[in-house]
């Protein structure tokens, strides 16, 4: 694409220095933020990537209160501090709100501030949509918590195991809280996901080839396919379970068909994962700290990165090892205890790896506060990872299964393998957003107290687990020795409460926002430490090496006068830099959105959808989606471009095209993430439907003749095929740049239509054939087909009457195009979805009758 | 684009090993399970067709392992850039460590009850 060889564009300086006056005072302009109550409409990464941070953290300390008031609860035996009611709550909301509303956002937000700088960027592709994901999670998360002050939490466990969360065991709406305000949540994780993959992939430096990525970026990268294969799974669940609890589809309900099984599966699907999710994007992070700290290259790169691809994949391997004790067939667990003694492999891997720096560094690791933070980690999460063998161990398991031992167990490798690497970034990290470093000695103070107190908390769990002490009772008899271990685990809880509390006077004396930060001050080597402004870079570096700023001498100042790509903006907006995605080569200028309210306003009327329709103000509820749609509306609107800039100077005597379309565009990107994740969605769909005959045979159709007639899927395919006909001629008939595209405006919404009657076909056959989805668990998994592919063709509506829109106004035709790419992308995703379905749910039920 | 920057193909190339070890658990767990619950009787059958998925899915990572180059054209065609050597490096460890996994789990099937819950 770039009309000069890359050899050539790496010869320095690659723009003419000094740069023109002015130049930097426009990037300024450009990429100011806005102030006061206007900070809603703010999109750069730093400062809503710290805003989400924040957030995070928040819920991280209420989500500690909330363990506080458990463990002074169980300080002693027969304790009627909390009631039982209250107690389920608090650990429901505990396990929760730790790992929805604070593990994985603070894993995104520090991929949304710091992804953007190592990789030399100026912003993340799609800011809007990162907007829309923090805010969403914002108000969704905080009324979500809010409910424990109303007596409206949900209290069955953070797992939300049926039957127990069935409507008929707990009726009111707390359970659908959980379900609808997490499943929202997971939602905004997605959008969070396909920024990050689009951002790694798209938006490297030149020169950042995939072997020269910063550690962190491969383990962001992974941990985002890792959602987008994992979140869908509980989304799933989510929705046949808020199905069953609102309308009656008896998923789970054993007495029609359906099996409390089928959630574990599902929950664990996406739960192990989670864990891996969680820790992977923290080794990224230890994996940054570390080399600095000795300055040297991280010893055993390239096995790091196969580390983390095969965590990442063994890691969906590992779902049933929750479920020993449910009665799967000994064999069956044999393969998942494998599975799980396995993904050792590659964690002991990244361990000696870090080691290994450690012990070939040139000088010795001085013991600074992100120092001792890395210290406890590897201590604690290495303590972790071996009860984790254990436990993968069936018959130990048989043992330790719902005792104080996998409590213990999973707080070692869960506060070890993400909190202490947490902190280790906040210490090592705050200079890059601070006028000011934090405190040396406030923060050994904290170190030391989190330390010993999570150390003295959680170490005698293990032992209370073993004598026999179940999880999640809200009292217990009073024998001393439980009393005692517990009285110690609950001093211990306090001691580390102590130590956060130390680290927030910290952050509130010290921590002071600055767009430059405090400079280099650990002189490390990675480009997020190059001198930055309110634009990021000031120019994009051209880099050679793993750790340029070790190995590329006077980078920093070349990048900080301006010598190097895009050292001004040449389409007069925010743009960065799009490369290729494996060997960085420079492709386009990559038009970004600037500040704006339509995304904040579709999060808040997104998010009140679904809390107005957890309490059943249905019309209300309604009213809200449409206020969403029509903000996501006038969000999608000024997207799209076109080609109007022209081809643009980015230093170096290359041009590149300011806009693109096809499989380079980085919308074309995002759109493929997004059917992956609906595939993976799709793909739970059909294991629950095959799970659902294995289990219960006996109420799927018994002959064809209880089957709607072969002439309904075939006229639902028909349709099938005319809708993506019509999107396939809309597509050729696209006019020269300077007319209006009317036909294709009118065969767009048309096709939507025809897909939408495939779909309202098979719906009405199995009406007529007396199928009602209250009837069976086979009945609702029939009805819930047409149902996801119901929700596809909607949005696909939505584009088309956009784009229909858009065709009026003259912004559509065969160059300015890819908004009528992604719709034709979806719809033709979903008419193949449905297709399968279709064969699924007429097909299947023939083959075995 | 250059010619070396697919990034589909390499992805698959890359990952060749690990799917290849999700491809061989959810045959011998999906089996399992299947025979277990529905024909029971036929139990027997589950170490013969265990030994043959393991072995079905140890050849052609043994095979992607010893000559890579034959992978790297099957997923990559010609293209050959900067990262050739990165990406076969990561994909013949990554095939050693599914190589381990599928061993691991494969192994089981000579050692336990076709459909007994040991307990």
């Amino acid at each position: 694409m770039a009309e000069r060889s890359r050899e050539g564009a790496a010869a320095r300086p690659i723009s003419e220095v000094p740069r023109p006056q002015g130049e930097a005072e426009e990037l300024r302009r450009v990429w100011a933020m806005p102030r006061g109550w206007r900070f809603p409409s703010a999109v750069n990464n730093t400062v809503i990537g710290l805003f989400y941070l924040g957030i995070a953290f928040l819920f991280f300390l209420l989500a500690g209160v909330l363990a506080l008031l458990m463990r002074t609860q169980l300080m002693t035996g027969e304790n009627d501090f909390i009631g039982q009611e209250l107690y389920n709550q608090l650990f429901t909301m505990h396990g929760t709100v730790m790992m929805f509303l604070f593990a994985v956002p603070a894993m995104e937000a520090l991929g949304v501030v710091l992804l953007p700088q190592m990789l030399g960027a100026r912003d993340l592709p799609f800011p809007k949509l990162s907007s829309f994901a923090i805010w969403a999670y914002v108000i969704g998360g905080l009324v979500f918590f809010s409910t424990i002050f109303y007596d409206l939490a949900p209290a069955g466990g953070w797992f939300m195991y049926p039957p127990l969360t069935l409507t008929q065991y707990q009726p009111g709406n707390n359970a659908d809280f959980w379900l609808l305000g997490i499943g929202f949540i997971e939602i905004s994780a997605i959008a969070g996901a396909i920024e990050i993959v689009v951002g790694v992939l798209k938006t490297r430096p030149p020169g950042m080839t995939l072997s020269r990525m910063p550690i962190f970026a491969w383990s962001m990268l992974i941990f985002a396919g890792m959602i987008m294969f994992a979140f869908p799974a509980v989304i799933l669940a989510t929705m046949l379970l808020e199905m069953e609890r609102a309308f009656g589809w008896p998923f789970f309900s054993a007495a029609r068909g359906g099996d409390a099984l089928l959630w574990q599966h599902l929950f664990w699907f996406f739960g192990h994962p989670e864990v891996y999710i969680i820790f992977l994007p923290a080794a990224g992070l230890i994996s940054m700290i570390v080399p600095s700290f000795v300055r040297t290259p991280l010893v055993g790169y390239r096995l790091i990165v196969v580390a983390l691809i095969g965590t990442g994949f063994f890691s969906f391997g590992l779902w049933v090892h929750h479920m020993f004790t449910t009665g799967i067939p000994a064999l069956s667990l044999a393969f998942f205890s494998a599975a799980s003694m396995a993904v050792a492999i590659p964690s002991g891997i990244q361990v000696f790896s870090w080691i290994a720096t450690i012990a070939a560094g040139r000088r010795r690791l001085i013991l600074t506060t992100p120092a001792l933070f890395f210290c406890g980690f590897l201590f604690i999460f290495v303590l972790g990872g071996l009860t984790g063998v254990m436990v993968a161990v069936v018959p130990f398991d048989f043992q330790a299964h719902d005792t104080y031992f996998i409590v213990a167990h999973l707080h070692y490798v869960l506060v070890g393998g993400m909190v202490f690497p947490l902190f280790a970034t906040f210490y090592y990290w705050a200079p890059l957003f601070s006028r000011t470093r934090l405190s040396e000695r406030l923060g050994r103070f904290t170190f030391w107290l989190m330390f010993i107190g999570f150390n003295v908390a959680f170490f005698p769990m293990h032992i209370t687990g073993l004598s026999g002490m179940p999880r999640r009772v809200w009292t217990y008899p009073s024998n001393p020795e439980w009393e005692t271990l517990n009285l110690i685990s609950t001093l211990g809880a306090y001691l580390l409460a102590a130590g956060v509390l130390v680290f927030l006077v910290d952050l509130a004396m010290n921590f002071r926002f600055s767009q430059k930060g405090s400079g280099n001050v650990w002189r490390a080597g990675t480009l997020e430490w190059l001198p930055t402004d309110v634009y990021s870079v000031r120019s994009i570096p051209h880099v050679t090496s793993r750790d340029p700023l070790w190995e590329q001498e006077g980078l920093a100042r070349e990048v900080a006068e301006g010598a190097h790509y895009l050292p001004d903006a040449p389409t007069g907006g925010r743009e960065t830099l799009a490369t290729s995605p494996i060997e960085a080569e420079p492709q386009y200028v990559m038009q970004i959105p600037g500040n704006g309210w339509s995304q904040f306003f579709a999060a808040i009327f997104t998010a009140a959808f679904f809390l107005l329709l957890t309490i059943k103000a249905v019309i209300l509820a309604f009213v809200c989606g449409a206020l969403a749609i029509v903000f996501m509306l006038l969000w999608a609107w000024p997207l799209d471009p076109g080609p109007g800039k022209g081809k643009v100077d980015i230093g170096g005597g290359i041009r590149l095209p300011a806009y693109v379309t096809g499989p380079m565009a980085h919308g074309w990107w995002a759109m493929i993430v997004l059917m992956l994740c609906a595939g993976s969605l799709y793909l739970a769909y059909i294991f629950s439907y095959l799970y659902l005959w294995t289990v219960s045979p006996q109420i799927w159709p018994q002959d064809a003749s209880a089957l709607p007639p072969l002439l309904t899927p075939a006229a639902s395919t028909v349709l099938l095929g005319a809708g993506s006909i019509a999107f396939f001629t809309a597509d050729r008939l696209l006019p020269a740049p300077g007319r209006h595209a009317i036909v294709s405006a009118l065969l767009a919404p048309a096709g939507s239509a025809a897909l939408i009657a495939s779909v309202l076909v098979e719906i009405w056959a199995h009406w007529e054939s007396g199928l009602r989805p209250t009837d069976s668990a086979y009945a609702a998994i029939v009805y819930f087909a047409a149902f996801l592919a119901l929700q596809v063709f909607i949005a696909v509506l939505f584009m088309a009457l956009l784009l229909a829109a858009r065709a009026v106004a003259g912004r559509l035709d065969r160059e300015r195009r890819n908004s009528f790419d992604y719709m034709a992308m979806l719809a033709w995703y979903g008419a193949a979805q449905t297709l399968v379905g279709l064969l699924l749910v007429h097909g299947f039920p023939r083959l075995v009758a | 684009m250059n010619r070396s920057d697919h990034i589909g193909g390499a992805l698959l190339f890359v990952c060749a090993g690990p799917l290849v070890w999700a491809a061989h658990l959810f045959a011998v767990y999906g089996a399992h399970a299947l025979v277990c619950a529905r024909i029971p009787a036929h139990a027997a059958v589950l170490p013969v067709l265990f030994v043959a998925l393991t072995l079905a899915a140890l050849a052609p990572l043994a095979y992607a392992v010893w000559r890579p180059d034959a992978s790297a054209r099957m997923f990559r065609g010609n293209r050959r850039g900067g990262e050739s050597e990165f990406l076969t490096a990561l994909m013949r460890l990554l095939a050693l460590l599914s190589l381990a996994g599928i061993l691991w789990a494969g192994a089981a099937t000579l050692t336990l009850p076709y459909c007994g819950q040991l307990r």
